[in-house]
């Protein structure tokens, strides 16, 4: 099929979904990593296993996993293993529901109910370096296996609350995240280049913070680019934001550990 | 049609908050709000310092004719000669509130303050321009003219 | 945890020939340069100040950082191999703490055919 057939093929497409092309013109694009709109440099960087900064966390991370803290005198391979292997399709699938709970939580507050509850030791504040490092390692441990999140049964209103949030304008520059990152992947504001927006590659390293931080540190940082005032890291709103976020990322690889800018 | 249809906005729902001192009142006709919102005329220099500051950003979003900046953003259109293509009307309505014309614009309302959500609070009940501000970036605009 | 350093050096290497040594050191980096509404500094400096390598105790390359090097500093240099030994790399920082890291290398002396 030459490139004008194609073409053709593909107006026919768009003629007959002209509704939902118009409200979602993100459905009718691929869903791809920031890695993917990311500089060659930056790409170098996350490729090279040596000079990956994030490596430097995961180092950090083995060397927690097998620490013993809390009155239980318990690390988490006591628990979990050496490998944590049967935690690593679960890495790929927060936010989960807690039922002991009543609502959806992210992977670093699973990790701090661990540390509560299994441990007897302090939760990590968020964030923390201590904390990103080990969920760093959940997630590289999980790394090339698709983004999985359910968002059936009692999880619906929080995802729903979450796409009503990612929808929704804020801040003294009005504007919400669907307007970058589902309408205008590629192009740039001032010298950075939208990508879609994902969170498959959280926690992540970024250059300008110089340090390894969540998909809801993220979220702060583009409502501040508004203007807005960000929600705590954990709230909530994050909480649900990251459910409908995560849900849009279903079937993206999980990579880790990333770097961006 | 819609060009014969006269929309008069009058602004007077804020005159009961602090925030109205901050935004001038102003009458839509079709797509354009003609009137000046201020007495004095806009200055096009200023006006060219405030399109390339950070305040209003709009090199953020917009490739302009002002090269000693570098990264002009493109998710918004080229503004070389769009001082041909609109008069100073109808540039006042897409800075003033562009969500006015298009409602899906992720252009940011210049001259705003009430129906907007979680302000930080260093910005809250402040419009990003003033409307001096406004005039003068209008001034600029209207310099930007097609070969 | 935080004072973790790198180095990476080719195993083997013939003699004469130009290797790459690599580090990676985890470090903020902190310039020290933001201060609250009493004009005290939030954080205070904190910087590593000089990277130096020893090449069997000699001194083979040396660099002066300062504030705007990035956290998290990666940085790379070549050198020409002697003799078989050790590559030593050390970094100090604003208060002379002292970290290093270090990698054995074995130069072959291979005739020219
Ligand atoms: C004393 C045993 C114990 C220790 C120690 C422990 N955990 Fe757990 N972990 C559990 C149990 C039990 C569960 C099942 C869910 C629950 O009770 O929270 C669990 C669940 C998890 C899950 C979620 C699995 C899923 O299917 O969703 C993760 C992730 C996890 N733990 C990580 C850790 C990490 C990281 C540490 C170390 C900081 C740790 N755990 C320490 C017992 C432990
Ligand atoms: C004005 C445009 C703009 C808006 C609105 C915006 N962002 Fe962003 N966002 C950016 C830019 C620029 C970046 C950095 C480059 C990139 O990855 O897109 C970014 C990056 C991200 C990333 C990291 C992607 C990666 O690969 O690491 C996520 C996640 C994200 N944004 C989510 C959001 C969410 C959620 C919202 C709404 C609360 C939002 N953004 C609103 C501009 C925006
Ligand atoms: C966050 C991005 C953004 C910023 C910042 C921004 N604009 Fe825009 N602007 C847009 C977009 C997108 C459009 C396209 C029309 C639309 O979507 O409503 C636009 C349209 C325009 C138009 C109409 C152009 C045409 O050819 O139809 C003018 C004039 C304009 N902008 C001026 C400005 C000025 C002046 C500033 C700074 C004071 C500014 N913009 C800041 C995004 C932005």
């Amino acid at each position: 099929m030459g490139p004008y057939q194609r073409g053709l093929v593909l107006a026919v497409a768009l003629l007959l979904l002209p509704g939902a092309a118009l409200i979602f013109p993100a459905s009718a694009q691929e869903a791809r990593s920031g890695y993917f709109y990311a500089s060659p440099e930056t790409q170098a960087l996350q490729d090279d296993p040596f000079a990956n900064p994030g490596s430097l966390w995961l180092e950090e991370g083995r060397a927690r996993w097998q620490r013993i803290e809390g009155a239980a005198g318990k690390s988490c391979a006591s628990c979990h293993g050496d490998n944590g292997t049967e935690l690593i399709e679960a890495s790929a699938a927060y936010p989960k529901f807690n039922k002991r709970l009543g609502r959806p939580i992210t992977l670093s507050q699973q990790i701090n109910q661990c540390r509560v509850r299994h441990m007897g030791a302090a939760a990590l504040a968020p964030d923390s370096e201590a904390l990103m490092s080990i969920e760093l390692l959940l997630r590289q441990r999980a790394a090339g296996r698709p983004m999985q999140v359910s968002v059936d049964g009692p999880m619906r209103p929080f995802y729903e609350r979450g796409k009503a949030l990612y929808f929704q304008r804020r801040g003294q520059f009005n504007m919400a995240c669907y307007q970058c990152h589902d309408q205008r992947p590629g192009e740039f504001v001032r010298g950075e280049r939208l990508s879609q927006g994902q969170i498959n590659n959280f926690p992540a390293y970024l250059i300008r913070w110089g340090t390894v931080g969540s998909a809801h540190r993220r979220f702060q940082l583009c409502d501040r680019q508004a203007r807005a005032e960000p929600f705590q890291i954990g709230s909530p709103e994050y909480v649900a934001l990251e459910v409908y976020v995560a849900h849009r990322a279903r079937g993206l690889a999980v990579e880790a550990p990333a770097v961006r800018p | 049609m819609l060009n014969w249809l006269i929309i008069m906005v009058l602004l007077l729902g804020f005159a009961s908050s602090a925030q109205s001192e901050t935004v001038a009142p102003y009458g839509i006709v079709a797509d354009a709000i003609p009137k000046p919102l201020t007495r004095n005329p806009g200055d096009a220099i200023r006006g060219r310092g405030l399109a390339a500051g950070r305040r209003a950003n709009c090199l953020g979003c917009h490739r302009m004719p002002i090269p000693e900046q570098p990264f002009h953003g493109t998710a918004g259109p080229r503004l070389d000669g769009v001082g041909s293509r609109y008069t100073a009307g109808q540039l006042r309505l897409r800075l003033v509130d562009p969500t006015l014309i298009n409602e899906d614009t992720l252009m940011p309302p210049f001259h705003k303050v009430g129906g907007l959500h979680r302000v930080a609070p260093a910005y809250r009940g402040k419009a990003i321009l003033s409307a001096q501000e406004i005039e003068d970036v209008i001034a600029y605009l209207l310099t930007l003219k097609d070969e | 945890m935080a004072e973790i350093r790198r180095i990476s050096v080719p195993k083997q290497v013939e003699k004469g020939e130009i290797f790459t040594v690599r580090t990676l050191a985890r470090h903020k980096m902190e310039p020290g340069v933001h201060f609250d509404a009493n004009r005290f500094v939030v954080t205070p400096r904190l910087l590593l100040q000089e990277v130096k390598c020893h090449y069997n105790g000699r001194l083979v390359f040396y660099a002066e950082w300062f504030s705007a090097v990035s956290s998290n500093p990666y940085l790379t240099f070549k050198l020409r191999a002697e003799e078989s030994g050790e590559i030593v790399v050390t970094w100090v920082d604003d208060y002379n703490v002292i970290t290093t890291a270090a990698a054995p290398i074995d130069v072959i002396d291979k005739p020219k055919s």
